[in-house]
């Protein structure tokens, strides 16, 4: 028996080209290489730079109320309606605006193409237009800073009736613009969504079988999926309550007497909004978990010279997630008022998908094990992510546990929860994506000291400022709460615990303008990457140029031999393979190929 | 995990058949409660029938509720080891029924009735808060759970008047209140015009049903037995001359029957934007927009008051020598808001585009 000299995978197979190669748009000036452009790569940066743009100021927004919390009735410009108003529009800008916008039209758009080897995407006139449609739904939703009574103060979850009551602030413009923003949005990342898809499916290069993209791509593609499915529920609600709140028409309002008026409402169901919102809402996210799961599936096996572990059951916990996804909605509903009953459904499809999550995250430390670890500033931001995305999990059993829920829910541990799940854990992952492919798109290296400093001092403080807020859930501080007063059953330390989580939010919060700063500095004077700073397999790294030029490859598209996780082959001359290169065929016993 | 969850949650789905029935109703931002009354059983309610006159929404068609017991108070006392079942009823947006201690809390949704049942172990005083975002004020909507002993509550309960009782509740008599305000009007004026040299304020135009609550916290030393409350300290023993609750009718009938004046100084109207905005963003929506006031806020109006009894009211909500009383049913709503006003000019400003108001 000879040993084999090849990689995972590895056969020749690469079915001849179909069809003929489409022509590409190619813009004549500065504008339609810039502005309006159909590359997918420069729609991208658009797209995260209005993303981080926009999140910036939902970031400013957080400072704004760790401060009321921190110290209460300090500042004159926070009052009880604007603290409201800066809970809602942080929380919608963050899931929304930065983080689908970011991972799907970011990521999405400037990764996919290239790790399947397309020019671009199928449809690059649509992709334009998606983003167009996105800029100008981020525009709305800011006017609404700028309306009479403010934007809306009834939560990112705009639960009617108070969205559209006064009582609560921005019950008028406010709630309108938010509503037509968010349809506007949907519109927008409808367009952008089927071009994934289509692009995933169809404009695949010879040889990229679906078992053979990196698990970046199919967790965009799913999350994708997630997400045409998803936001029409939104989409519908968000025109219901408008006409709710326009022609009077009672979708979600039953009748009512508001401040001792009875309005003209009667028949309708606020639950009904609260179904339709969860069965947008928590697919949600998972459209911004699926697509960290996948990068940092990529960025751990590059950095541990490893193939991922269990490839072929990451995808299927992928698949599997995203399907679950769909049947555990009320589990946000718990003490909704719903029919109690439903507790038991939901509490078990929730923790039911414990188990392809559970599983992810075992093979993802089993790629690291034995690994060849490189702990570069990428990897520093994957293994974060493990940790506090392990930790997020945890509290969600906690909470998927519908008897425990019903002391936990509506508490501080609920918003320590979430934002240790669905925002440190994502959040670190787009940090450790933009440094690991920065490269890629400028051709210059981000400084390392820098991303040291920023992965530490991020890393550790959102355990500061988390760890402190599940306690003061358990005390049973509830959340959404303008100042605490005085109670019976909340000791006044937990205000010195307030006090210390507004500062560790102050200090990560400036950390990230040092990122920021990184960014900008390292566009000018960074160390020159090369190609492949990572020695890493997928295509996006064997482009001909760095950053690549429009139609991504050179003359010729690259053919795909093997899977994206040849790393330390045995045998092999370096410790990685790239996915276009061919195998070894004059070497023993490397069978017959397959044509 | 999942199993020995799902069988708690089996208990608390399935009420206890000898729970009995408590009603909690809710609205921007207040408590209250209706118990079932000698006959056991809540009467029917519809949205339809919520007035000032029954703020509960009974119908006054069912004999089930004229026994039905109408707490309308931010408080509400239950006996220890009986479980009680709460149906939860909200009249305008949603609202969440919890109790951090006993490890419960539910929405209220209008339009349906969910429920949660609990068994009090502990005697004492619980917080009740909103855990369900309901708008500005959602954070001073809190209401408290007194857990005692069988007679105590039966004594409490018995405190409280039931359907029948309130809508068979005669207006005040203005003819013997007139003979009854003299003393009133030595200091706050023959109609109700009030006095700054006295710190009187006018209750010309003011909602009867404040006058009446003010009246009775002055006389069982609610409000005015704080001892920095130098002018409510003036005020309690002039309204313990007030016999009863008949001499209470009668004298804010009388009250009642005064003409409104504009305030006694007149001013020209501000125009100061920051402090309207901050008028209309806090304070507009419980007393209105032109501070007429509105009963079924408990709010009192503000229009028409003078300067210098606003300023101290407000101060003396800030400082807590008003309002933090256990009976004071919605006063702690006044100190979490007044709070907001963070130095001597934010008040002043305030003060200033409220006293303009007609």
């Amino acid at each position: 028996m000879t040993y084999v000299p090849i990689g995972h995978d590895a056969t020749v197979y690469a079915p001849p080209a179909e069809t003929p190669e489409p022509e590409l748009y190619h813009p004549k000036t500065f504008i339609g290489k810039y502005i309006w452009s159909q590359d997918a790569k420069v729609i991208a940066i658009q797209y995260s730079i209005t993303a981080i743009g926009v999140g910036l100021v939902a970031l400013v927004l957080s400072w704004l109320m760790r401060l009321q919390l921190g110290f209460p009735n300090t500042f004159s410009f926070i009052d009880p309606s604007a603290y409201l108003q800066m809970v809602s529009m942080h929380g919608m800008i963050m899931v929304i605006y930065l983080l689908t916008a970011l991972f799907l039209g970011g990521f999405g758009n400037y990764l996919i193409p290239l790790m399947v080897g397309a020019r671009d995407m199928v449809f690059p006139y649509l992709n334009m237009l998606s983003y167009w449609i996105y800029l100008f739904a981020v525009l709305l939703l800011l006017a609404s800073f700028f309306v009479p009574g403010g934007p809306t103060g009834a939560g990112w979850t705009m639960y009617p009736p108070q969205a559209i009551l006064t009582g609560a602030p921005g019950a008028g413009w406010g709630i309108i613009l938010m509503l037509v923003s968010l349809a506007f949005f949907i519109v927008g990342f409808t367009m952008g969504g089927l071009n994934y898809v289509v692009t995933v499916l169809q404009a695949r290069t010879r040889g990229m079988t679906l078992m053979r993209m990196p698990l970046t791509v199919w967790a965009i593609f799913t999350a994708t999926i997630l997400a045409l499915l998803a936001f029409p529920a939104l989409f519908v609600s968000a025109i219901m309550m408008t006409l709710d709140l326009t022609l009077g028409t009672s979708f979600f309002m039953p009748g009512i007497v508001s401040q001792g008026k009875q309005l003209g409402y009667g028949g309708g169901s606020p639950v009904l909004f609260q179904h339709l919102f969860w069965f947008f809402g928590h697919p949600e996210v998972y459209i911004v978990a699926l697509p960290a799961f996948g990068i940092v599936s990529d960025i751990l096996s590059v950095n541990a010279r490893k193939n991922i572990f269990g490839y072929r059951m990451m995808v299927w916990a992928i698949v599997g997630i995203g399907a679950l996804s769909f049947v555990v909605w009320a589990h946000h509903m718990y003490v909704s008022g719903m029919n109690p009953y439903f507790g038991f459904f939901f509490a078990t499809t929730t923790l039911i998908i414990a188990i392809p999550t559970a599983l992810k995250v075992y093979n993802w430390v089993l790629t690291l094990w034995q690994g060849n670890i490189r702990l570069n500033v990428p990897m520093l931001f994957a293994i974060g992510f493990i940790f506090t995305f392990i930790h997020g999990g945890l509290t969600g059993i906690f909470l998927g546990n519908v008897a425990v829920d019903l002391a936990l829910s509506d508490t501080m541990f609920v918003v320590a929860h979430f934002h240790m799940v669905m925002a440190i854990a994502p959040v670190l992952v787009v940090m450790g994506a933009i440094y690991h492919w920065y490269p890629k798109m400028t051709g210059r290296m981000l400084d390392d000291t820098l991303g040291k400093i920023h992965f530490w001092v991020t890393f550790l403080g959102s355990y500061a400022i988390y760890l402190p807020m599940h306690y003061l859930g358990f005390l049973g501080v509830p959340r959404r709460y303008y100042a605490m007063g005085d109670t019976y059953f909340v000791p006044d330390s937990a205000q010195s615990l307030n006090a210390s989580i507004t500062i560790a939010a102050l200090v990560v919060g400036v950390f990230q303008l040092l990122f920021l700063y990184n960014l900008v500095w390292s566009y000018f004077k960074g160390k020159p990457s090369g190609d492949n700073p990572w020695e890493a397999t997928t295509l996006e790294w064997q482009t001909a140029d760095t950053p690549p030029k429009h139609g991504n490859f050179g003359p010729e598209l690259p053919v795909v031999y093997r899977w994206a996780y040849d790393y330390s082959v045995p045998g092999a001359a370096k410790d990685f393979i790239p996915q276009n290169e061919p195998p070894d065929l004059s070497a023993a016993g490397a069978g017959v190929p397959r044509t | 995990m999942l199993a020995p969850g799902l069988v708690v949650w089996a208990k608390f789905v399935n009420v206890p058949d000898e729970a009995a029935e408590v009603e909690v109703v809710s609205q921007q931002w207040h408590w209250s409660y209706r118990f079932p009354g000698k006959d056991g059983v809540l009467g029917t309610v519809n949205s339809r029938f919520v007035d000032d006159t029954n703020p509960f929404g009974m119908n006054p068609d069912d004999p089930h509720g004229k026994d039905d017991v109408l707490v309308a108070s931010q408080e509400v006392h239950l006996p220890i080891g009986k479980p009680v079942k709460m149906l939860l009823r909200s009249k305008d947006v949603l609202h969440n029924f919890a109790i951090a201690e006993m490890r419960v809390k539910m929405d209220m949704v209008p339009g349906m009735v969910p429920y949660m049942w609990f068994t009090p172990t502990r005697t004492g005083k619980f917080d009740v808060l909103c855990q369900e975002l309901c708008g500005t004020g959602h954070f001073t909507m809190r209401g408290r759970l007194v857990v005692e002993d069988e007679g105590a509550f039966g004594t409490w309960l018995a405190g409280h008047p039931t359907y029948a009782q309130t809508s068979a509740r005669v207006a005040g008599d203005a003819e013997t209140g007139k003979a009854l305000y003299a003393a009133c009007g030595a200091c706050h004026g023959a109609a109700g015009e009030g006095n700054a040299a006295l710190h009187a304020p006018r209750l010309s135009g003011q909602g009867d049903w404040y006058v009446k609550q003010q009246l009775k916290y002055f006389k069982q030393g609610v409000r005015g037995a704080h001892k920095d409350d130098e002018f409510g300290r003036t005020m309690a023993p002039m309204a313990a001359i007030l016999a009863d609750d008949t001499a209470i009718d009668n004298v804010v009938a009388y009250i009642k029957s005064f003409p409104v004046a504009p305030a006694s100084a007149a001013k020209e109207a501000r125009s100061d934007r920051r402090a309207g905005d901050q008028y209309a963003r806090a304070c507009g929506i419980c007393h209105g927009a032109k501070g007429q006031g509105i009963q079924a806020m408990n709010a009192p109006r503000l229009a028409g008051l003078d300067d210098w009894y606003l300023d101290t009211q407000l101060k003396n909500f800030k400082t807590r020598i008003r309002g933090t009383h256990p009976d004071d049913k919605y006063g702690s709503q006044m100190n979490l808001i007044a709070a907001t006003l963070i130095d001597e000019k934010a008040t002043r400003d305030l003060v200033a585009y409220i006293s303009a108001m007609r």
